[in-house]
């Protein structure tokens, strides 16, 4: 087929017919031509038609109403805030400034030296020059400058100096946290307490991490520890208070304490945690769990009389009485008057093994569950002996934080259930173990409640709140010898005891005694009264309604016959 | 016939290219506007955040204190002073009751029991509560 050929049948034209039927033909030809356009264009004209009603009118009701966004931003902190259980805030990141120089850039290292001297005065000289000549791309001169700071350089207008945008953890309460919440180093990595605890969950900040930690609670108790710590002239102190019901902890306190922003000009004694990390040999204390276990284990009746008369002698040892009564003792007699000889002998009755059992299950034999990082496993004796089971009845030859002996206290408590120790906010009460019957812990709360109206405690009185605790001084262990008088003096009360709802906890380590004390530094005298005190102030916060002291249910729920034995005993 | 389809249809082509050129505008428009309103947003939500940090700054409790303490004349609350609606006696006594000028029942300072000898002490109490009389005497069952 020839090129001519071709073009006449592109055109659909045919030379071989006559002139007309050729026109005819070419009419015909441009009409399909134009038909078949057409057609194509009306169908697809149609599907535009059919796709904008499809558009605009079909599917309107299955769109949103409200256009959204792909790109909606929200505020990223590089570490989620972190909150107390009233959602007041206790870390936060805030945006700072960091100065760096391209060292490269910079023309006269000397010179801008002096310069940027005249604005941030506590910079290096030398350090500043050496890094303005390094020839390097990036050197950090200054974090996080003030905005106020951030100005002044940059009207200095210094060739090669940059800001860097950065996020710094900033704690708005400074000290009043610092053992719980710990602190980060300066690229915002958590270092200690619960910004290491809980370092992944902060960085992939989900929301503000809420802790069960109460500012109110927590200055109160701060304030009124340290005050205490000043007075009595201790090196250091603790202080705690709990919710026996859930174990939540709402104030946690360690003396001397240190700004978290500046931990790095901390002394290493002001970092320790004396509340989770610091393991004491509690005292007398220990005698509310020796006699729970007593009365739980049914060796002792409430009746039960004890030989208190003279010191018993074990081997080698003798234990005595701080002020004994060198008389036969009840076992609220024995609590109350603090008697080490009547403990070992309840202790005696029931056995190492059966100690060993019930403080394992009161969580004094292993390390403290806590979310912190910083915590002190116990110091436990090996081989447990005849004498640990007589001494540990009375606190010592067992070194434990004094979150432990909250938590047992909070056990002892609420009615021989125990939950684990926690710093984050609970729904409710958690499935706890039961350690004590009820009973048990309800003639536990009567003997605590003995203590402050009969006995050493009686400092801790606070009318309508119903103090029920334990003293507990014990003498401190320095290279493997107990120091006479160095001590450390615990008071730790439940309130109100007839229905109790917090713990709380006040350790003295080495008080001294003052001439108000005439020289005693026995937790009676020294600790009793700074828990009396936090319990006023923190009883109205956490809305416990002081109860009349006469009412008869309380008095009817707290009563106990101190004497009762003693009539026995008369008749014995 | 022909023209004025013609006429129509070119009319509509300029309409609908003016008008999608135009809808195409507003988005771009409308795009860039929703970009500012969320640098915005977030700009806002960080000064937010450091006022929120700042906030709990201020509410610090020892700051709080070192205020009370300086501007005003309150004190720790005691436990004595606090009591409940329970602890008042049921069949309440004349005297500890009174309706203030905005008829609201108040508690009247408690007379103590007259005793021999007191009983000057006890008119003085009555004569204070005449202009407001007390619910028992103006017979409101409260």
């Amino acid at each position: 087929m020839s090129l001519t050929r071709f073009s006449y049948w592109l055109r659909g034209d045919r030379p071989e017919l006559g002139p007309d039927q050729r026109e005819r033909l070419a009419l015909e030809t441009a009409r399909n031509r134009i038909f078949i356009t057409g057609a194509m264009f009306i169908i697809g004209f149609c599907w535009i038609t059919y796709g904008l009603v499809d558009a605009s009118i079909l599917r309107q009701g299955a769109e949103p109403a409200l256009a959204s966004g792909t790109d909606t931003r929200e505020l990223k902190t590089e570490r989620a805030d972190i909150i107390d259980r009233n959602g007041m805030l206790l870390a936060t990141d805030l945006p700072t400034n960091s100065l760096y120089a391209d060292a490269r850039v910079v023309k006269d290292p000397v010179e801008s030296a002096d310069q940027l001297l005249t604005v941030l005065p506590d910079l290096d000289r030398d350090t500043l020059i050496r890094h303005l000549s390094s020839q390097k791309a990036f050197v950090w001169l200054r974090r996080n400058l003030t905005p106020e700071q951030q100005y002044e350089v940059n009207s200095l207008g210094i060739p090669g100096l940059n800001f860097q945008r950065e996020e710094r953890r900033v704690y708005p309460h400074g000290r009043l946290f610092s053992h719980v919440l710990g602190f980060t180093d300066i690229d915002n990595n958590g270092i200690a307490g619960a910004e290491r605890e809980f370092d992944n969950e902060l960085r992939i900040n989900n929301g503000p991490l809420q802790l069960s930690l109460d500012t109110r609670v927590q200055f109160a108790l701060e304030e009124e520890v340290e005050k205490a710590m000043e007075t009595y002239d201790a090196v250091g102190a603790t202080g705690l208070v709990m919710d026996v019901y859930t174990g939540e902890v709402l104030g946690m306190t360690s003396l001397p304490n240190f700004d978290p922003h500046r931990p790095g000009q901390a002394p290493a004694d002001a970092r320790f945690n004396r509340s989770t990390l610091g393991v004491y040999e509690m005292g007398s204390v220990f005698k509310l769990f020796n006699t729970a276990i007593a009365l739980e284990t049914g060796t002792s009746t409430m009746n039960s009389v004890y030989d208190a008369t003279e010191p018993l002698r074990v081997a080698r040892f003798a234990i005595r009485d701080y002020r004994g009564e060198n008389r036969w003792l009840t076992v609220p007699e024995i609590i109350v008057h603090s008697s080490n000889i009547g403990s070992a002998r309840m202790a005696m009755a029931f056995g190492g093994e059966t100690q060993q059992r019930y403080l394992r299950k009161l969580g004094m034999l292993d390390k403290p569950e806590i979310e912190l990082p910083e915590v002190g496993g116990p110091l436990v004796p090996s081989p447990w002996r005849e004498i640990n089971t007589m001494t540990i009845s009375f606190g010592h030859g067992l070194a434990v934080t004094p979150l432990q002996v909250v938590n047992g206290i909070s056990t002892v408590v609420n009615g021989g259930i125990r939950r684990p120790s926690t710093i984050l906010k609970q729904d409710g009460a958690p499935a706890g173990e039961r350690v004590f019957s009820q009973k048990t812990s309800d003639q536990l709360r009567r003997l605590m409640r003995l203590v402050v109206t009969e006995g050493s405690g009686k400092k801790a009185e606070v009318a309508g709140y119903f103090l029920g605790g334990k003293t507990g001084t014990s003498e401190k262990l320095v290279n493997g010898r107990y120091v006479k008088n160095a001590r450390m003096s615990t008071f730790v009360a439940a309130f109100p005891m007839q229905d109790p709802k917090y713990v709380v906890l006040v350790t003295l380590d080495e008080p001294k005694g003052t001439k108000e004390t005439y020289g005693f530094a026995t937790a009676g005298w020294v600790s009793a009264p700074a828990v009396g005190k936090v319990v006023t102030r923190i009883a109205p916060l956490l809305g416990i309604e002081p109860a009349n002291a006469k009412a008869p249910e309380i008095e009817q729920a707290l009563h106990i016959d101190l004497r009762k034995g003693e009539r026995k005993l008369a008749s014995f | 016939m022909t023209r004025a389809v013609t006429i129509i249809g070119l009319l509509m082509t300029i309409l609908i290219g003016a008008g999608t050129y135009w809808v195409s505008h507003e988005v771009e428009r409308l795009e860039k506007r929703y970009g500012e309103i969320q640098s915005d947003i977030l700009a806002e939500q960080e000064s937010i955040h450091v006022l929120e940090a700042e906030w709990s700054y201020l509410n610090n409790p020892e700051r709080i204190e070192r205020l009370s303490k300086e501007y005003l004349s309150l004190a720790q609350i005691e436990v004595l002073q606090m009591a409940s609606i329970d602890d008042l006696p049921s069949d309440s006594d004349m005297h500890q009751y009174r309706i203030n000028k905005f008829g609201e029942a108040v508690a009247f300072m408690p007379t103590p029991r007259a005793r021999p000898g007191e009983r000057a002490y006890a008119e003085a109490a009555e004569s204070m509560i005449i202009d407001a009389p007390s619910v028992a005497e103006t017979g409101g069952v409260q």
